[in-house]
């Protein structure tokens, strides 16, 4: 059957959806999945509170080229030491 | 004694965004996070013998960090800090742009919503600090930087199904340690 896809492609596909890089096809096999599977659906549940929490948080990292300005500075530090 | 000095040379991969991130959410600008940062390093690396590895290397960092936030809020409050002008721009770009600046907050944003975000961010961020070193670098790349698929796999030289794989455990341990820890 074209249209059924176990729980780990569901899940392969609903990491996908998190990033909103799944296909229309691979959502639609998603949704289908997600009706028959209640396993997959607590799961899915979850992944998408997960990213919602991702968002709400609004969590930043060091730029990179900060990042490599305090890493010098640091091992300047370490050689006086 | 050498193995701290050895340690501190990883600090900067292993624990910039974890504080950058705590720092930012609560000075809210990005040159002093930076100075705050790099003076907990300095710091850290001054006194790294008297750590006596009783707590993990991470938590130590954050708790000279926190000293530093507290110092640059008591200098900025100090009678001295207060007699200084301060003008302070969102960017370059909007140099002298005080119009703009002066908008109220937006009216359903509440002070508890700030903190609560912030502490999320931080349980997040501990979250993450639990994952496997190459692991946590591929999420936060991917989740936070919104960096491509392909050009991850290109800098981690891994294929795109090995990508997902990664992801998806990134995202099983932490939506669990997240349940566990925040909700």
């Amino acid at each position: 059957m074209l249209l059924m896809i176990d729980c780990n492609k569901s899940g392969q596909y609903c990491d996908k959806a998190q990033y909103n890089e799944a296909s229309t096809k691979e959502r639609f096999r998603l949704k289908m999945h997600l009706v028959i599977c209640k396993l997959c659906k607590g799961k899915s549940a979850q992944n998408t509170k997960l990213t919602q929490a991702i968002k709400d948080a609004k969590l930043t990292t060091m730029p990179k080229a900060d990042k490599a300005i305090l890493k010098t500075k640091l091992q300047k530090e370490i050689g006086n030491h | 004694m050498t193995n701290h000095l050895i340690d501190a040379t990883k600090w900067v991969d292993r624990y910039s965004d974890y504080l950058y991130n705590y720092t930012i959410v609560r000075v809210n600008d990005h040159e002093v996070a930076q100075d705050l940062i790099s003076e907990t390093f300095l710091a850290g690396l001054k006194s790294a013998k008297n750590f006596k590895g009783e707590a993990s290397e991470r938590t130590w960092l954050i708790s000279i960090l926190k000293r530093k936030i507290i110092d640059h809020y008591r200098k900025t409050n100090s009678n001295k800090g207060k007699a200084e002008v301060r003008m302070q721009y969102s960017g370059e770009d909007s140099d002298g742009d005080w119009l703009e600046e002066r908008v109220k907050d937006p009216f359903d944003k509440t002070a508890e919503d700030t903190i609560e975000n912030s502490e999320l961010g931080d349980a997040i961020y501990d979250c993450i600090g639990l994952l496997p070193e190459k692991q946590a670098a591929i999420f936060k790349m991917k989740t936070i930087d919104n960096f491509d698929t392909e050009a991850i796999c290109n800098e981690f030289s891994i294929t795109p199904s090995n990508l997902w794989v990664i992801i998806h455990r990134a995202r099983t341990s932490l939506a669990q340690c997240l349940e566990k820890n925040w909700l």
